[in-house]
């Protein structure tokens, strides 16, 4: 075995160029799964963040009516017992609960209708990171202090800059017209232009008060430990506990957004797409080089089988040279590979048009998409590459063992 | 042939002579119906009455109003929205808010939300249209000898201001309304606005309930009923200014 | 017993509609340690009797036996292994592994026949000393002149010990003083080493130095004689 496996080594270095082609080709196909890979990764995480962290959570609870009518009665009953049951769910990662009512903001000059997003500023903040996200000011302190939190966008509209006092109307869950003074102690960048353009966040309590719901939930999110279905498995089940039988409902957010969660499960196929796409095209490299080395060799695996080299061992032997070549290319590819993610993970990839960030549903993404390095994302194109070439060597292997001897004999 | 023809033709003559006869008549019908409880000013005195599925409450204003351009309403009870009043000018509303003292100005983009927490519009303050204006109208049934009622079906005019595909009014003999009912493009009933209690005030007689029921949302209505009308005051226009609403 | 006995041997090809008789009806016996060469003009039937015997071709007809066993019974896997463990083979030309030193190439059949590394290692180095390459082990073929390269090919084909060595030919690429100094280093090793050799060859310097002639003409024996040393020793 040593010796054969010395004859595939030198039979690889025998047509340098050859093989040095051959290599780098797959190298590069190792560095370009690995590097898009990431890169899709670092995308389709992006967005599953802004998707999760925005605006979905891994799971919701909701009145089993909330959804459909979105009427301010359709609370969670006992949404701070659920919440704090949750949060003792080692399942769970976080958890914020979420009270909404539309209602006018504005100051004297100018009103704008918008959705009012009471939370719970440190819970919400964990969840979505959003004190991160502020352009201006800070994020929302203590209740009763009648804070308010504006979209970018919203903030442009109504023309009012951090510390400026707006006033929110609306009919609050007993008929009476809730009014209250706020004033705006941030300005956030969310990346959902539905909440940039409309939305304002305020502490749960306060906008409890105004819309006469006190201590009432309409939605809890809950995020699991990462995004994998097994975790967003047990973190329903976690929650379905929780909930108990209270009259709520407990969806996955692949529920609540089957669309969207198409558009990630479209993102493991492409990734499939895009490494079959490289490992059949380096395949066919692998068995371009070996066949040419295996017609040249005719005479050589003549004289080999003529001495008593048995057909397996034959075969054997290119496999091997398949193997030396692709552990070189691999090799070369994992540092090729390297580099690239280092590269797309520093500096990224600018995906802006005009510089305006590229939308997704109605998120705006990052315009400039940094990759996500995973264990899978390195060793899969390796493993790939590497599997890919030994399995494309048997065809030439076989070839190479079914060369009658004697007529190789006579090739002089 | 000829004979034929001419004969059909005098036929015919009178039924043309009564139809116009009949136009000027029914668009003076619309024209009082338009401004039924309405004159050159007013202030009225109201309870309104709103049911939803989630809540049911009772609310005093008063109102005053010149013409159709200007009116202000002002909330006296329940005590938590007193003093709450809604100003509209020609095609603008205004809302003063007593507890946080300002006054905010409903953008157009809001017309369409409800008044108060009714099932009223803003929209319907400040509906500018008018039945004898922006509709053409067929009769599909009239009174004869004091008995019966019209019964009055209008379609928009191309370009009005109307957001129904058709409206059908329904008025007694004495030219009083008794219903209307809106309708959407497709042709579904959207809303019902009933007239009740017909009574004398100030010396006219007018409806002193109206209904207004939503035909999406079975069980709800809010219902207008005036307590006091008082035709023909001098309100002063300072009254319909921002100022004055504080 | 002798170790090589052939009856009545027959091959033909087929070739579109003809049919080659290469060989037609060959009786031949061969003994342990003889040192004996197959002659005859082109296309005679040399080549394809060498095969033949070197189990790497099938007659069509007739029994062959080498080594006490019969060829006919054996599958292709058999006798490959008794190439492998029996005989050995030195071939006109290209007889070397390119990728492999002197060495290597001299214990290639031996890494086959699975002898532990030290073994095969000291016998690959006897054998190419006896081929007169000690100190050139570690040298490719393509950095040794042909009848260097001819002699790694039968230290490769003695070093097994095998019963027979079967030569094709094998000085053919030679000029005359190398191909002499082969058939010297041949002849000592069949005389010293007992090593038996069955050649094909045209070459009048080998045929020179055999014991026995077997002239082969259209594919059957027309002659086969001893000369030389051997006649005076009968
Ligand atoms: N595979 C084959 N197919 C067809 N004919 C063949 C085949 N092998 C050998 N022959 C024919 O059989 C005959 C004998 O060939 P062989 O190679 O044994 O001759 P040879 O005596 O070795 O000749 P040379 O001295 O040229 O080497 C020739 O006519 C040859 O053309
Ligand atoms: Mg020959």
């Amino acid at each position: 075995m040593s010796t054969l496996l010395a004859m595939a080594w030198r039979n690889v270095f025998r047509n340098v160029r050859r093989s040095l082609l051959t290599a780098t080709a797959m190298a590069l196909a190792v560095a370009i799964v690995m590097g898009i890979g990431a890169l899709q990764h670092g995308m389709f995480d992006q967005m599953r963040d802004l998707m999760i962290g925005e605006k979905l959570g891994h799971v919701q609870v909701q009145h089993p009516d909330y959804p459909v009518g979105r009427r301010l009665h359709d609370t969670v009953p006992e949404a701070g017992a659920v919440v704090e049951a949750l949060e003792r769910e080692p399942g769970v990662a976080r958890v914020a609960s979420r009270l909404f009512g539309s209602a006018l903001l504005g100051t004297e000059r100018k009103t704008e209708g918008v959705q009012l997003h009471g939370v719970d500023p440190v819970r919400e903040d964990a969840l979505r990171d959003i004190s991160e996200k502020l352009t201006a000011g800070s994020w929302l302190g203590e209740a009763g202090a009648h804070g308010i939190v504006l979209g970018d966008e919203l903030a442009r509209k109504l023309e009012v800059q951090v510390g400026g006092e707006l006033v929110a109307v609306t009919q609050a869950a007993d008929g009476s017209m809730g009014n209250e003074l706020y004033t705006v102690v941030g300005i956030v960048d969310t990346g959902s232009p539905s909440v940039d353009r409309a939305g304002a966040f305020l502490h749960r309590a306060d906008l409890g008060e105004l819309l006469v719901l006190p201590d009432q939930v309409h939605e809890i999110v809950v995020v699991a430990r990462d995004h994998s279905d097994a975790a967003l498995a047990v973190a329903l089940e976690a929650t379905q506990g929780a909930v108990g039988d209270r009259e709520a409902t407990v969806r996955s957010w692949k529920e609540v957004d089957p669309s969207t969660a198409q558009i990630f499960d479209f993102q493991a196929i492409s990734q499939w797409i895009l490494m079959f796409f490289f490992y059949g095209v380096s395949g066919v490299g692998v068995v371009n080089t070996l066949l040419m080395s295996v017609l040249e060799r005719t005479r050589e695996f003549g004289v080999m089988r003529a001495i008593g080299l048995r057909p397996t061992g034959v075969v054997a032997l290119v496999v091997l040279e398949a193997v030396v070549l692709g552990t070189f290319a691999v090799l070369g590819g994992a540092v090729l590979g390297g580099l690239f993610d280092l590269y797309l993970v520093q500096v990224g990839v600018d995906f802006s048009v005009h510089g305006e960030g590229f939308a997704f549903g109605d998120l705006t993404m990052d315009p400039v998409v940094h990759a996500h390095v995973t264990p899978t994302n390195v060793w899969q194109p390796i493993a790939g590459i590497f599997g890919f070439s030994v399995l494309a060597a048997i065809w030439p292997a076989v070839r190479a063992a079914r060369i009658q001897t004697i007529d190789a004999l006579r090739e002089a | 042939m000829k004979t034929v023809l001419s004969s059909l033709l005098l036929l015919l003559l009178p039924v043309v002579a009564s139809a116009q006869e009949t136009a000027a008549e029914i668009e003076a019908l619309l024209r009082k119906t338009d401004d039924v409880a309405r004159g050159d000013s007013s202030i009225a005195t109201m309870e309104m009455h709103v049911k939803t599925a989630s809540y049911e409450r009772t609310m005093k204003m008063k109102a005053w109003a010149q013409g159709t351009d200007r009116t202000l309403v002002r909330i006296l009870e329940p005590a938590k929205d007193a003093g709450i009043a809604t100003l509209k000018v020609d095609e603008n509303l205004w809302n003063y808010l007593p507890k946080v003292d300002r006054t905010m100005k409903i953008p157009s983009g809001m017309m369409g939300g409800s008044w108060m927490g009714s099932h009223f519009t803003n929209d319907d303050l400040v509906q500018e249209s008018r039945l004898s204006e922006d509709f053409t109208w067929t009769v599909d049934a009239r009174p004869s000898g004091g008995e019966g009622q019209w019964t009055i079906a209008l379609v928009p005019k191309p370009e009005a201001p109307v957001v129904w595909g058709k409206v059908v009014v329904e008025i007694r003999a004495d030219e009083l309304p008794i219903r209307t009912t809106y309708y959407d493009e497709k042709g579904k009933v959207v809303r019902t606005m009933a007239f009740e209690d017909y009574a004398a005030m100030d010396g006219r007689t007018v409806p002193r309930v109206m209904r207004l029921t939503p035909a999406d949302k079975p069980g709800e209505f809010t219902e207008m009923r005036y307590v006091e009308l008082d035709f023909g005051a001098d309100i002063p226009t300072s009254t319909f200014t921002l100022q004055a609403l504080k | 017993m002798a170790l090589v006995t052939i009856r009545d041997l027959k091959r033909e090809y087929h070739q579109g509609d003809f049919v080659v008789q290469a060989l037609r009806g060959v009786d031949l016996d061969l003994e342990a340690g003889s040192f004996a060469a197959l002659m005859g003009p082109s296309g005679s039937g040399k080549s394809t009797l060498l095969n033949i015997i070197g189990g790497l071709d099938e007659p069509t007809s007739g029994s062959v036996v080498v080594d006490g066993r019969d060829l006919a019974t054996m599958t292709p896997s058999e006798r490959a292994d008794m190439r492998r463990m029996r005989l050995g083979f030195v071939f006109q030309a290209y007889n070397l592994i390119p990728v492999l030193t002197a060495v290597e190439n001299a214990e290639f059949v031996l890494v086959l026949q699975g002898v532990p590394p030290a073994e095969r290692r000291a016998r690959a180095r006897e054998a190419l000393a006896e081929v007169g390459l000690a100190g050139l082990e570690d040298r490719r073929p393509n950095q040794l002149s042909g009848g260097q390269q001819q002699r790694v090919a039968i230290a490769r084909a003695i070093a097994p010990r095998p019963a027979i060595v079967l030569a094709d030919e094998p000085t053919a690429n030679l000029d005359s003083t190398t191909s002499h100094e082969l058939i010297d280093l041949m002849r000592s090793l069949n005389r010293d080493a007992g090593v038996t050799f069955l050649f094909a060859t045209h070459d009048q310097n080998l045929l020179d130095r055999v014991d026995r002639v077997v002239r082969l003409v259209d594919g059957h024996i027309e002659e086969d004689r001893l000369v030389g040393d051997a006649v005076a020793e009968h």
